[in-house]
């Protein structure tokens, strides 16, 4: 399921700033939203787990 | 209930609440008649398919997020639209109508003559309509 933020401050479905995903959506045109500024999405994040010098 | 004068219709288009600048709108919910007349009868009629319209006249703005931005992505593809008779809180006596699936053939980005405001009207045909009285 992907996931947008909140870009513009007249989005009915969220408040500037949040996340909303996509079933939230569910009717809408989400690339027209994207394409608008409305939207944008999130990506996921990769994990990476870094171990630094001092903790070995 | 006492008459109604249209001071704040809630108009959403693909989810961005755009009533601030549009100053006509007219939601039209109709289900096309079939006729099924035999022999012997008068004409009678069933009720077929929703053949909704929904026309918007919208105050042409370029800003970021707004009219334009909103709208030209919008031709030619299905989208939802949601109108009330006024922004306040839905309920019975300040529906919600919610038209899914309506189609935006058309948008006239630049319109008007001198010294008049640009406008776009906008017609959404078809979709399926809903009536709710909550949020």
């Amino acid at each position: 399921m992907a996931s947008y933020k909140v870009l513009s401050d007249n989005f009915a479905l969220g408040k500037q700033g949040d996340t909303v995903d996509s079933e939230l959506l569910d009717g809408c045109n989400i690339s027209a939203l994207v394409d608008a500024g409305h939207l944008a999405e999130v990506s996921a994040k990769v994990s990476k787990t870094v171990t630094s010098e001092q903790e070995k | 209930m006492a008459q109604l004068v249209l001071k704040n219709a809630y108009i959403t288009v693909n989810g961005v609440t755009l009533s601030d600048r549009s100053n006509s709108v007219e939601l039209n919910y109709e289900v096309e008649s079939v006729e099924v007349t035999a022999f012997g009868g008068n004409r009678s009629f069933v009720g077929g398919l929703q053949n909704n319209t929904t026309t918007i006249e919208f105050m042409q703005d370029f800003a970021a997020a707004n009219v334009e931005a909103t709208i030209f992505p919008l031709v030619g593809t299905q989208t939802t639209l949601i109108i009330a008779a006024d922004g306040g809180a839905f309920s019975t006596t300040n529906p919600k109508y919610t038209v899914t699936g309506t189609y935006l053939a058309s948008h006239t980005p630049v319109a008007g003559a001198v010294g008049e405001l640009a406008m776009t009207s906008l017609t959404f045909t078809g979709g399926t309509l809903v009536k709710t009285t909550t949020a």
